[in-house]
């Protein structure tokens, strides 16, 4: 497979919106590349990002200033309450199944072989289950 | 019925002001016939976005390859220079991509936008919906247009 893109000069862009320049226009130079016409928006303003004003960074406290929930530790607390859904899941699960019998997979249960429908099969004392059965077992309601 | 999807919503989800870096990467390399040439260029395409977006506590919403190049979905929120931690990250990104001899076009957008986990136990992701998430991505097809 061939590619026919052309390999594009570089004057490479970064565009911003209004509110962005207006947050950070201390730091960075934007310029304005006017008004311009985007897809489902209509004309609005925008901005070309140029670069630093000088060299030095505020950023660089924010190591120190992580009190606030910033996106890593909100994924963290996403993490510890997904765990814990997990667990509720699976105790639930256990609760529910220990009601009707341990079904496991592939395990069996304490059907009577004269309920299951197999007569004279007392080696295997399964009950075949329909759909609906299965899923209210194995998913806490 | 578990409540536990109603807790882990009232206590992510959030209306919030992020700032969100959408970049769009075209390189002729990225199609080309040899299969490691590719994931070569890619891969560190990957790493020029990665590693500056760790430094500025962003966060890789999406990497995602299609008919229109490789874009990266970054958001910045959660602090209150969002968006300079966003031009600050952009400006790197394009360094790097400049060593590399990548095309890409960039778009920086902030405003308030729905912040939270979407989806339920079984499966779940964060998702960041709002106008200004739509911006970027138009302002990034912009920046596309005007370098080619």
């Amino acid at each position: 497979m061939t590619n026919n893109l052309p390999l594009l000069a570089l004057p490479h862009s970064i565009f911003a919106d209004k509110a962005s320049v207006d947050a950070a226009a201390t730091e960075i130079v934007f310029e304005s590349v006017g008004m311009i016409t985007l897809k489902g928006k209509g004309l609005v303003q925008s901005f070309k990002v140029n670069g630093l004003k000088f060299k030095g960074s505020i950023l660089s406290d924010q190591n120190e200033n992580s009190d606030m929930s910033s996106p890593p530790q909100m994924f963290d607390n996403m993490a510890s309450i997904h765990s814990a859904i997990l667990l509720d899941w699976a105790v639930q699960t256990s609760k529910t199944t220990a009601k009707i019998g341990f079904e496991g997979f592939g395990g069996s249960e304490s059907v009577s072989p004269n309920k299951a429908g197999t007569p004279g099969s007392s080696s295997s004392p399964t009950k075949v289950r329909s759909d609906e059965e299965r899923y209210t077992a194995r998913l806490p309601i | 019925m578990s409540t536990y999807s109603d807790y882990t919503r009232s206590r992510l989800s959030r209306h919030e002001t992020c700032t969100t870096l959408f970049v769009n990467m075209v390189s002729d390399k990225f199609d080309s016939p040899d299969p490691q040439v590719s994931l070569d260029i890619f891969q560190s395409a990957f790493i020029s976005i990665y590693e500056p977006l760790r430094k500025y506590h962003g966060v890789l919403r999406q990497f995602l390859q299609d008919d229109k190049g490789q874009v990266a979905i970054i958001i910045f929120s959660g602090r209150e220079s969002n968006t300079l931690a966003a031009c600050r990250c952009a400006l790197k990104i394009k360094d790097n991509f400049k060593a590399q001899n990548i095309n890409f076009g960039m778009g920086v957008a902030t405003g308030k936008v729905f912040c939270g986990p979407v989806g339920d136990h079984s499966r779940c992701e964060m998702s960041w919906i709002g106008d200004s998430v739509n911006h970027s991505a138009r302002l990034m097809g912009q920046a596309m247009k005007s370098n080619g």
